[in-house]
């Protein structure tokens, strides 16, 4: 057949096909116009259309009957009917003829053929979640084995009954009736999550009501842990998308995305949207992935009210208002809009029954008020919520249940994945700290494990390294939020420092040098006024010298100067303040040599022109502050954040100070209201900001001591006690942090001054006092004489100032 | 058997379909034999314990091939379709060349032990009409490569109607039109052939 006359035929064929039967003989003979070879390949096709019956309606490989286990036995069960077949094992009704147990029960089996390596693994953890589990509306594990041939089995409770959608349907249950069987769910579904277990595929299926009218929650077969452990190879998200449910999958699991609590609360919410319409939410009905992301991700479900069928609750105008809104609440396609855990879904159905306001709102208002806050911040922290919440029910004994049956492997992703992907979920989170010690706990569990049989294996050495500096920033690194456990931190850092050494003899490289070098600045800042965190400092300098000379390369040119700084900075905590300028001036020329951005350049300046101020030589500090506000005021056009700004207010107050050391009281004024301002808008913007906080009481300090020297008296003393009530706070709520307390210190020492010179000679005395002790305790002794100096100079002008 | 490698040759998977939907043409000669193996692979682990009754489909076949051959964080959707496009060409081959085995051994008279049971026969039955199907296939695809290699799609690589669509830039539409032709088409010529036999 030509290409020509084919594609005739085509044509044909397809308007034939578009027209109503009795007419399409008559059209064939009237299209091929004589072509009598035409009309009869034409006629022979639509014949074959309409006669093909099933050809090829079914793939290949689509067929064959199940195995027929009747009458085997697994273990001491003796198997009966089959009772369903799933996507990986065939159900069971089997009883133990050893009268054990006296009722039938459920055995779920592998199928023959499916038992690969992944599947019988899939198949073990659901054994295993359901050992997890003991709850009345779970169904229970009764036991579990291999049959003959090798394939696991367990059994379980028998369930008989009928799904919860057909239950409500066809007993027409009331609205009410219908929210008390879904709450038996939710309580099921909220017990599998205080055990950390996902469900993953809820759907009307999988709950079932008992003869009895119980709640039953079925098929584990998906489920997942929710802190990872025990990695499995086939736990790609693409692994679960083959075996979701399209109709009762949540947009999460279509796209791929990572599944939370979040996942089962949405699948919770299509079956509740089912049992109350009599329709589902989402009508999947293809087999194309293409379909399911248009439905699930794109498509909005119609109100339940508009969708009530001859199934749903009567009249469908009940459904309107607060319980539509708990519906559409679940059911919202991003996992942070939705109820974050399935006991506040619970809940406000609860509050519901009990006519109480709902928390659920009508999509609109709800959407309108959560545009006043961050997205990112609000997506995050709800997510750290849940494994807040999670974490609350977590039972020890089950994790090191859990935990003792996995091997190696498992122990150190475990570690890992606790470090790196649990808690810097929680890290920001208020009152996050029960979970936070626990994490830290139990990571140092499985490193010590790890660690006992003294491995050489660098890249084992290298994940323990770095799992203990990890530990460590999160039990005391004071730049950012910490546990305030500053032993157990110098002896993670110290670990951590141990086995980079270790590696270091095994296999030495620049890049674990480099690593090292910054375990000790890490390490040094903990404690900054120990001679060991002088000598950590200086080690890491070292280091920082080595590599700069033998391997100077671009990527790691910071590491010379960073360590610099980091002496810097412990130098001057020690109060060495000749030193310390030694260390910052190297810093300094090292940065702006190697060009790493220029607010390395500015801190450095900070710190030479504090600890020129220590010196006394506040003429130095002046050039050094100056020449940071230069830089700092560039950047500041680039960069609008609250950092480059905080950055910034400090530049004009050590201004300030340095002024006020100079005696030139106007221009530190000035300075210092700059500052002030600056102070008053970051701490605004963000009051949970505790660097701003902590640089408002710094401004005030400052101001007070100006004030005091310009015999201002109220107002002085209204700014030094607003920074003295500051700084005893931060002493309060964070513990053993010498630099608290040293600020502490200095704010009294400051009142002392002022009281001084107001002439208050007992307060003064008072304050001095609590300085000079907290002082004493911190081993600042260029404090203590600065300290001594002010308050005999002042006494000499107030007795001055008496005699006239 | 027992024991599953590693996923084979991620990267280059991974890669090659890369190229493929950049338009290097190439790519896909040297995707071939890699998806190939794979599927060849994974089929015969399943069609070995056929006799013992399993229900197992084409597109379960290729998307394990899919998951294990490829880095799905590199891939997006375009991606996918070149690469079950491939899958459903190598997935023919591998179930034809089963059959024919299957049916070369009955043949020769070895396998008079099988017991006569309904499901073997349905089976058997099954074998030749594959065999029919994809004579008749290649027979149609010298005058329309187009409606052929929609059925390759379809019906030995398990895709929807959309994935086909996406695969071949098209509607779907034109492929069910497509789709409802070459059916056509194979029955009557399949059938056809089977009455010219029996003259």
């Amino acid at each position: 057949m030509t290409p020509e006359r084919w594609s005739r035929l085509e044509e044909i064929f397809d308007a034939a096909l578009a027209r109503p039967e009795p007419e399409r003989e008559s059209f064939l003979a009237e299209a091929c116009g004589g072509d009598a070879e035409l009309l009869a390949h034409a006629r022979r096709l639509v014949a074959a259309h309409d006669g093909a019956g099933a050809f090829m309606n079914t793939p290949p490989l689509a067929e064959a009957a199940p195995e027929d286990l009747k009458g085997q036995r697994a273990g001491p069960w003796l198997i009966e009917d089959l009772i369903g077949r799933g996507g990986m094992g065939t159900v069971w009704r089997a009883v133990r003829d050893d009268g054990a147990y006296a009722h039938e029960a459920a055995l779920k089996v592998i199928r023959r053929g499916f038992d690969s390596a992944e599947i019988t693994e899939r198949f073990r953890r659901e054994r295993q979640f359901l050992a997890l589990l003991n709850h009345p509306n779970i169904a229970r594990l009764l036991d579990g084995g291999a049959t003959a041939d090798g394939r696991p089995f367990y059994v379980m409770e028998l369930v008989e009954g009928e799904p919860i959608t057909e239950w409500c349907w066809k007993r027409k249950l009331a609205l009410r009736e219908r929210l008390r069987l879904f709450l038996d769910a939710c309580a099921a579904v909220a017990h599998a999550h205080s055990n950390l277990i996902i469900h993953r595929d809820l759907k009307p299926a999988n709950i079932f009501i008992t003869r009895e009218g119980l709640v039953k929650l079925l098929d584990f077969g998906i489920a997942k842990f929710f802190l990872p452990d025990l990695p499995s190879p086939i736990e790609t998200q693409a692994a679960q998308g083959v075996m979701l449910t399209p109709a009762y999958a949540a947009p999460e699991q279509i796209a791929g995305q990572p599944v939370t609590t979040a996942t089962d609360v949405y699948a919770l919410g299509l079956v509740l949207y089912e049992m109350l319409t009599g329709s589902r939410a989402q009508d999947v009905t293809t087999n194309s992935p293409l379909d399911w992301r248009r439905i699930v991700c794109e498509t909005a479900p119609a109100r339940p009210s508009a969708a009530v069928s001859e199934s749903g609750v009567h009249p469908p105008s009940g459904l309107r208002g607060d319980i539509e809104n708990i519906v559409l609440k679940a059911l919202q396609k991003e996992p942070a809009r939705r109820y974050q855990t399935v006991q506040q879904f619970a809940e406000d159905l609860e509050r519901f029954l009990n006519g109480l306001p709902v928390k659920a709102r009508a999509d609109s208002l709800y959407y309108r008020a959560e545009r006043f806050v961050r997205r990112n911040k609000l997506a995050v922290a709800s997510a750290a919520l849940v494994v807040l919440s999670l974490a609350g029910g977590l039972a020890v004994a089950l994790y090191q249940a859990r935990i003792a049956a996995y091997h190696f492997q498992s122990v150190k992703s475990l570690a890992t994945a606790l470090l790196n992907e649990i808690h810097p979920a929680i890290e920001d989170v208020p009152g996050a700290t029960k979970a936070r010690l626990l994490i830290v706990k139990r990571s140092l569990e499985y490193l010590d494990k790890l660690t006992a049989a003294n491995p050489r294996d660098p890249a084992l050495l290298t994940e323990v390294s770095q799992a203990y500096a990890a530990i460590a920033a999160i039990q005391g690194n004071r730049n950012r939020s910490n546990l305030g456990d500053y032993a157990g931190a110098m002896r993670s850092y110290r670990k951590s420092i141990e086995f980079r050494k270790r590696i270091e003899e095994i296999a030495p490289s620049p890049r674990n040098r480099q690593w090292i070098a910054l375990m000790y600045a890490e390490a040094a800042r903990v404690y900054p006024t120990t001679d060991e965190s002088l000598e950590f400092a200086r080690s890491a300098v070292a280091i920082g010298e080595e590599l700069a000379l033998t391997a100077p390369g671009k990527h790691d040119a910071w590491v010379l100067p960073n360590t610099l700084f980091g002496l810097g900075y412990i130098l001057t905590q020690q109060e060495d303040a000749p030193r310390a300028i030694e260390a910052f001036e190297r810093a300094r020329k090292n940065y702006v040599e190697i060009r790493r951005r220029s607010n390395h350049w500015s801190v450095c300046d900070r710190y030479l022109g504090l600890n020129w101020l220590v010196l006394g030589r506040p003429e130095k500090s002046v050039f050094h502050y100056k020449r940071a506000l230069e830089v700092d005021t560039e950047r500041m056009k680039k960069d609008k954040s609250p950092r480059a700004e905080m950055d910034t207010s400090y530049d004009y107050e050590g201004l300030a100070r340095s002024y006020e050391a100079l005696g030139r009281l106007e221009q530190a004024l000035e300075q210092a209201r700059v500052t002030e301002r600056m102070r008053l808008r970051l701490a605004a913007q963000d009051p949970n900001d505790q660097r701003a906080r902590l640089g408002l009481a710094d401004v005030e300090e400052v101001i007070g001591s100006i004030l005091s020297r310009m015999g201002k008296k109220a107002e002085s003393l209204r700014y030094l006690n607003r920074a003295i009530e500051a700084r005893r706070g931060f002493v309060q709520a964070t513990p053993d942090s010498p630099e608290d307390e040293y600020e502490l210190g200095r704010a009294l020492a400051a009142a002392a001054g002022a009281y001084r010179r107001l002439g208050q000679a007992n307060l003064a005395q008072e304050h001095a006092a609590e300085a000079r002790a907290l002082f004493k305790k911190l081993g600042r002794g260029l404090s203590l004489a600065a300290l001594e100096r002010e308050v005999t100079e002042v006494t000499a002008s107030t007795r001055d100032g008496g005699a006239h | 058997m027992q024991q599953l490698p590693e996923k084979p040759q991620e990267a280059d998977v991974t890669q090659l379909l890369i190229e493929v939907s950049e338009g290097d043409a190439a790519a896909v000669n040297r995707l071939l034999p890699l998806v190939y193996n794979e599927l060849r692979r994974l089929a015969s682990s399943y069609l070995q314990r056929e006799r013992a009754g399993h229900t197992l489909q084409a597109t379960a076949l290729v998307h394990e091939a899919w998951l294990r051959l490829v880095d799905q964080t590199r891939v997006e959707w375009r991606n996918r379709a070149h690469f079950f496009g491939v899958a459903a060409q190598m997935m023919r081959r591998i179930l034809v060349d089963h059959a024919r085995a299957h049916v070369a051994e009955k043949r020769g008279g070895g396998a008079v032990h099988v017991s006569l049971d309904n499901e073997l026969e349905i089976s058997n039955e099954r074998h030749a009409e594959l065999i029919a199907i994809d004579e008749a296939l290649t027979a149609l695809a010298r005058f329309d490569p187009m409606k052929s290699q929609i059925v390759e799609l379809r019906f030995f690589g398990g895709l929807s109607v959309e994935e086909i669509a996406a695969v071949l830039n098209s509607s779907t539409a034109t492929v069910n039109r497509h789709w409802r032709m070459a059916r056509a088409w194979l029955y009557s010529h399949i059938t056809g052939a089977r009455a010219d036999e029996q003259e």
